[in-house]
């Protein structure tokens, strides 16, 4: 049987013809992802801690972020094909600094609410420069891989994304609120992404933006690129779009559960257990996970159909919720856990684990899926007006997380769970089982829909039998 | 140039209506945002152990009867005033816990000489003296206990300052309650006394991962026989 780790790595040999500017564009990654993974675990921490915004108010402006980046990804996403490379990255890392220096340096020369302006006008202008760097890197990956060795870089990408995702929780995250403390840990971590925008931007400075690794690709970018408003006109009609657009909205609950990562754990790792939780530590297992799994699981389970695997991934993921969910007296009694301190890290670390191996079944072939009912001709904007839904649900898992937090999961609950003072329905148990109905009623309606979700029209299926 | 003008228009236009939509959820989501008490300037402060600006406030407060009581007093929406939020700590690291234990029984004495109610409880009963005590802040409940705190103050439970702090362990904070007379024999609504917590407390962190906390237990067992 061949070893699946060196099967994995063998492929990588081919990239050794590629140019060092997909080597600088993977550097510009790693700088980032360092800055932004890092960053995004602490963030809702940070404006409760930092800034003094309440519960409510910094789950609601974590969800403006990441509406915002959408938002702003579906506005600027062609913006490199028309100014260039050189000049995206230059605008995206330039903003990307400007406001991590000042979320870094904010809560040091501003206070009340002079401060809390300022962050928000730092978290619009952080949403923007975010936007620019997901399209412009897939541009550059493109650009600088021939079509033989294209596939590879983009495994090489999401493999190097995340590992830099457990640098930046297991090291970054964990170094500055270990070394620095829990208040000012949080100021260092965006002074940090501060210093890896300069490392992007010395990368960016040497790429050579001419460098096509395929010739024929040179003349094919200076099409006119379609704007997201005309290309969203195009296709609303189309019943293939619909049931694509009814499909993600189906899979929202579950699929809200990886924004839970950064909008609600950090507070309740730090409620339930300690302030100062080695919180890096525990959002490193879940890129670890993918690592790993990306090695040894996915040549497995990709023999498998698409859709079975995104219903199975989606049941898995969601019923890692189950482990939260749970009354405390019912982890309490499982042999070996003695106090809520165990009782809660079994949970988190059990969460965790089974949210990550669903999520290495399921969010792979979501791309899959999107293409595989799209048109042929259509694949590009069908993909590109995926996010929809989510540009709806951001915001409002955004204030929906805030509230339950402020009720559920407050600051300085632990003693009283711990004194029997908060029965089930006032406890984060109770907030979890609300996620939890949200999450699985997504693989039960995918579940029950499939036949409708995955049927092609009359009309297409006729067309498809009678092609060659 | 025509191409960045309809990009940025785009830019314009998306940025509008996710303004838009955000505007309509936060409008929404008023009704269940309402009962959340805005954000606490001294509460912020005292959880970054900065007290400067705190002092700043409670001195601006100082010459308005009216103002003081409300900057002092205010609670949120678990019945929690600032004391309560400066008596509260939960940190793994003993040595930061201590750092914090130093520098928030300044806080607590500033926070009391400024008008903040001693006795006043949250939603469960809690006094200040309570979460110092679940804490571990020895310093903190000193200056509460000099201060005139009541140890005889229970929560909803039955419990006690005392109870509590028999069962996290906290010998320091247990013979500072019994000095100051706190009654022993008093029983929670479990039925259960300060020495039968500490018991509890000592069976729940074996002695094979919680090394450290059993001389604390056994002290605390001792005392309180």
């Amino acid at each position: 049987m061949p070893n699946p780790v060196t099967n994995y790595f063998s492929e990588f040999k081919v990239l050794k013809s590629v140019s060092k500017d997909f080597w600088l564009t993977n550097a510009i990654q790693m700088f980032d992802g360092l800055a932004y993974f890092s960053m995004i675990t602490v963030l809702s921490l940070y404006l409760t801690v930092n800034c003094g915004f309440n519960d409510v108010d910094s789950g609601a402006w974590v969800g403006i972020y990441t509406l915002y980046i959408t938002a702003f990804v579906f506005a600027v996403g062609s913006i490199c094909d028309v100014i260039g490379i050189k000049k995206s990255y230059y605008i995206g890392i330039g903003l990307l600094a400007v406001a991590r220096l000042g979320l870094g340096i904010g809560p040091d020369i501003l206070k009340g609410e002079a401060l809390q302006w300022s962050t928000r006008a730092m978290l619009i202008v952080l949403s923007l420069g975010t936007a620019f760097m997901s399209p412009v890197t897939m541009t550059s990956l493109r650009r600088f891989t021939s079509k033989s060795v294209r596939a590879t870089g983009f495994n090489v990408y999401y493999l190097l994304m995340n590992i830099g995702a457990i640098i930046a929780s297991a090291v970054v995250i964990e170094v500055s609120r270990k070394v620095f403390g829990d208040v000012r840990g949080n100021l260092i971590i965006f002074d940090f992404g501060f210093l890896m925008s300069l490392g992007a931007l010395a990368c960016a400075a040497l790429i050579r933006e001419d460098n096509y690794a395929e010739e024929s690709e040179r003349e094919a970018g200076r099409g006119e690129a379609k704007r997201p408003i005309m290309i969203f006109m195009e296709v609303w009609k189309e019943s293939a779009f619909q049931k694509l657009l009814l499909f993600l909205v189906l899979t929202i609950g579950v699929r809200l559960v990886f924004t839970h990562q950064f909008l609600v754990m950090p507070k309740y790792y730090t409620r339930v257990l300690t302030t100062d939780f080695e919180l890096g530590l525990a959002n490193s297992i879940n890129p670890f996970i993918i690592v790993v799994g990306l090695i040894l699981l996915i040549p497995v389970i990709n023999r498998y159909s698409t859709v079975r695997l995104i219903i199975i991934g989606m049941a898995v993921s969601a019923s890692s919720l189950v482990f939260m969910a749970v009354p405390l007296e019912w982890i309490l009694a499982i042999p070996g856990i003695s106090n809520p301190q165990q009782a809660y890290l079994f949970i988190i670390v059990a969460q965790i684990f089974v949210f990550a191996v669903g999520e290495l079944i399921f969010s792979p072939r979501f791309t899959e899926y999107i293409a595989s009912v799209s048109p042929p001709d259509k694949v590009s904007s069908y993909m590109a007006l995926s996010a929809l839904p989510t540009f709806i649900s951001k915001p409002i898992n955004g204030f929906v997380s805030g509230i339950l937090i402020s009720r559920f999961c407050y600051d300085g609950i632990r003693p009283k769970i711990e004194t029997g003072n908060v029965s089930y329905q006032q406890s984060p148990e109770f907030m979890w089982l609300i996620y939890l109905g949200l999450a699985v009623l997504s693989p039960i309606a995918v579940i029950a829909l499939r036949n409708f979700l995955t049927n092609k029209p009359a009309a297409e299926s006729t067309t498809e039998a009678a092609a060659p | 140039m025509t191409k960045i003008r309809t990009i940025l228009l785009d830019a314009a236009i998306l940025f509008a209506v996710s303004t838009v939509f955000v505007i309509a959820a936060d409008f929404a989501f008023s009704g269940l945002k309402r009962k959340i008490p805005k954000d606490d300037p001294v509460v912020t402060a005292i959880g970054q152990g900065e007290w400067k600006p705190v002092e700043e406030i409670l001195e601006k407060a100082q010459s308005d009867p009216t103002t003081r009581v409300e900057v002092t007093n205010r609670t949120d929406e678990h019945g929690r005033t600032s004391l309560m939020r400066a008596a509260y700590a939960n940190f793994s690291d003993t040595e930061k816990l201590a750092e914090t234990d130093d520098v928030r029984r300044h806080m607590v004495e500033s926070l009391l000489a400024h008008g903040s109610a001693i006795n006043a409880t949250d939603k469960d009963g809690w006094n200040a003296l309570m979460w110092a005590s679940w804490s571990g802040l020895p310093k903190v409940a000193d200056t509460l206990l000099g201060t005139g705190a009541d140890v005889a103050a229970k929560d909803k439970l039955g419990n006690t300052a005392l109870m509590i702090a028999a069962r996290r362990g906290h010998a320091d904070i247990v013979s500072k309650l019994l000095a100051k007379g706190a009654d022993k024999n008093a029983r929670n609504n479990a039925g259960l006394s300060a020495i039968d917590e500490a018991v509890r407390g000592m069976k729940e962190h074996p002695p094979k991962f919680y090394k450290d906390l059993q001389d604390s237990y056994l002290k605390s067992i001792s005392a309180l026989r």
